[in-house]
């Protein structure tokens, strides 16, 4: 079977699911949803799965390991027991606030922990559907795909085409949440392959702040694909820190795309930590489509055997005096490979933009592989971009310097390594999130 | 006797570098390891330190009874040689603090001692941040990044203070200090020696000036990888007066 064919093969198979799906889903085809859906697979069919021949922007990274498994919807078949203790494990359960826990995509109301906090509304798509929550509906369907090109980025209409479960977060004008919005998303032991859908919508209103973070995790090393869009809207002075902790099954593929409109004067920050996982590949497509706006990307893999990890931005500054900052971070050992590509594109109105990127890779083994895809597509004149990539080892002159100190060669290397991440972890305000991710890191060294 | 360099030969990448040096340190003695660019000065103290680079293709060092080539920088850290480098690697993202509590512990539980409790360590710090005049907001800061060349020279001696080793090896302290610094420097040594009397120095440096603050038991003049002369503080003195030909002069008279 050719490329074509197979590609074709497995659009009918996506195909089979998407009728099935549809037609489980009894009495709900009435539900703005579906329209969404439908319109989405159509848009999924007609570009098919990316690949490094039709796209460049899948240059590096190839999504071979979904092509060659017929994945089932993970959300059909009989969810593996997950406890509150297995959850509680998997959580960072000491972060009190609010906490929504997902099992193969599907909302798990009794594993979840809605606090109520003043000024956020938190709620999944499953669990609205049900209520009368008119005011909610209405906003899930206005803002639903508002955000997200489906047309350029053809995995997350796929996510898309089978939306249906998910989390709304509303924060309501001038609120200060306090307390962290936890989102953690279990994909269970199945003994087939399977997949599923995860979906956030995140509407940040005038002058409102909060801290949203996606947590992913995997059990086991059963062969499952996580196919995740995440939709942030930020109002006007929105103020939003975000991030995504990926801890998947050695055998999973991870696709996660975050699609972010900003508003004038609003602050953004995401940073993704790439933890486990055979394939991932992470995308953030902010628009800037305000004045003075700020939008921080940060990234941290660790990687090890054969581990894969994609980063792919797309800042898209439309408006004058914002300011745009990306690092991304990288340590791989034995043979895993890190691929940036971060594109900053400045409109013709977005005068004193002042974009900077930088991505560096520390490389452990002679097998690791790095590649970085830096794009600058500049219309306007009196702009700052600057962007730099540096691949190295471990500096042998500071190696030596600790160990001349007494500090174990083993050491010495964490504490190189811990310094080279530093910067990633000073950006995280919350103590015990710090620290967890921190360890976390220090463990898979 | 505490340090026992025999025959050593040492070559960097297939070019001979130390040709038979010996040398013999008893506790207490500071020796002066002088000579001109190239005779091998550094070599002979990043050997003692472990460096990578080098190949020893004949001779030994004793430390204590104990082959000292046989072991790992670390070790020989624990052990209690010191060097203090020529040009301190800079460290960003390593706290200063976290890297010395480390490194001190390392030490300590390597002679059989249990970690520091925080509070007696914090106040090590101070009393030695004191004594090298450190500010101790600079300390806590990544090791010897954005520090001035006399700052990081200090770091060293105050480092070695903190780790109380029982070899020190200076290398090329003196370069690019003023004398203030300087004057800092040594009188942190000279502290050092008083409080343990059986500490021994290694000063390896290209100028006399350092010898009239830190003051030797012996001097000598290491020429092609070998220790062409030996003898007492005055050897210094002539060495600054007539230069490093004045020696290769006698020698061929």
């Amino acid at each position: 079977m050719n490329v074509a064919e197979k590609q074709s093969e497995l659009k009918k198979w996506y195909q089979l699911n998407f009728q099935t799906f549809e037609q489980s889903l009894n009495g709900s085809k009435a539900s703005p949803l579906h329209s969404v859906r439908v319109k989405a697979f159509e848009a999924f069919v007609k570009n098919g799965f990316p690949t490094p021949r039709t796209s460049e922007d899948w240059k590096y990274t190839n999504l071979q390991p979904i092509v060659k498994n017929d994945f089932e919807l993970a959300a059909f078949l009989k969810s593996h027991q997950v406890s509150i203790e297995d959850v509680n494990k998997l959580a960072l359960a000491k972060l009190a606030g609010d906490r929504l826990v997902f099992l193969d995509g599907v909302f798990a109301p009794i594993l979840s922990e809605i606090t109520n906090q003043k000024g956020l509304s938190v709620r999944s798509f499953s669990d609205l559907e049900k209520s009368s929550d008119k005011q909610h509906k209405d906003l899930l369907s206005e803002h639903l795909t508002k955000y997200v090109n489906l047309e350029e980025y053809g995995v997350a209409a796929l996510n898309t085409g089978f939306v249906n479960d998910g989390a709304l977060i509303e924060i309501e004008e001038g609120a200060e949440i306090e307390k962290p919005i936890q989102l953690l998303f279990i994909s269970t032991v199945h003994s087939r392959p399977t997949v599923s859908y995860p979906r956030v919508l995140l509407v940040s209103r005038k002058d409102s702040k909060a801290t949203v973070i996606e947590n992913y995790k995997g059990f086991g090393q059963n062969t499952y694909f996580t196919c995740a869009v995440t939709e942030a809207f930020l109002d006007e002075s929105a103020d939003i820190k975000h991030y995504k902790i990926l801890e998947e099954g050695s055998e999973a593929t991870h696709y996660g795309h975050m699609a972010v409109v900003q508003s004038a004067k609003s602050k953004f920050s995401t940073s993704s930590f790439s933890y486990s996982g055979k394939l991932i590949r992470n995308e953030v497509t902010p628009i800037l489509n305000g004045e003075e706006i700020e939008c921080h990307l940060y990234g941290l893999s660790v990687l090890s055997e054969e581990q894969h990890v994609d980063n792919f931005t797309v800042i898209d500054h439309k408006k004058p005096n914002c300011h745009s900052n990306e690092l991304y971070k990288g340590i791989y050992k034995d043979k895993s490979r890190g691929v940036f590509s971060g594109t900053i594109i400045v409109r013709p109105d977005a005068q004193k933009t002042d974009a900077i990127q930088s991505n560096q890779a520390i490389l452990l083994s002679e097998d690791a592989e790095v590649d970085a895809r830096p794009q600058l597509k500049i219309w306007a004149d009196d702009v700052k971009c600057t962007h730099g990539a540096t691949v190295g080892q471990i500096d042998q002159d500071a190696l030596f310097y600790l160990r001349a100190r007494g500090i174990s060669e083993v050491q010495a290397k964490h504490m190189l390594m811990q310094a080279f991440a530093i910067d990633i972890f000073q950006e995280i305000e919350d103590d015990f999130l710090r620290e967890s991710l921190e360890n976390r890191f220090l463990e898979l060294l | 006797m505490m340090l026992k360099i025999s025959d050593l030969h040492v070559e960097i990448e297939g070019k001979k570098i130390l040709k038979g040096l010996n040398l013999e340190i008893k506790p207490g003695e500071t020796h002066a390891i002088m000579g001109p660019n190239g005779s091998g000065k550094s070599t002979l103290a990043n050997i003692l330190a472990g460096r990578d680079g080098y190949e020893v293709t004949k001779g030994e060092v004793i430390f204590e009874g104990k082959d000292l080539l046989d072991m790992d920088p670390e070790e020989r850290a624990r052990e209690g040689v010191f060097l203090a480098f020529q040009y301190p690697v800079e460290l960003p993202g390593v706290m200063g603090s976290y890297f010395l509590r480390n490194a001190f512990n390392a030490v300590r539980e390597h002679r059989g001692q249990e970690p520091m409790k925080p509070r007696e360590f914090n106040q090590l710090i101070k009393e030695k941040a004191e004594l090298l005049q450190l500010n101790e907001e600079l300390i806590k800061r990544s090791v010897n990044e954005g520090f001035s060349g006399g700052e990081k020279k200090r770091n060293e001696i105050f480092q070695m203070a903190i780790l109380d080793p029982k070899l020190c090896v200076l290398d090329e302290t003196d370069s690019g200090l003023d004398i203030d610094a300087l004057q800092i420097v040594s009188n942190g040594v000279n502290t050092l020696k008083k409080e343990d009397p059986r500490k021994s120095f290694i000063v390896v440096t290209h100028y006399q000036r350092l010898l009239n603050y830190i003051v030797p038991d012996f001097v000598h003049v290491l020429v092609d990888g070998k220790i062409v002369k030996s003898g007492d503080k005055d050897l210094a003195l002539h060495l600054e007066e007539q230069g490093y030909s004045w020696v290769n002069d006698n020698l061929s008279a």
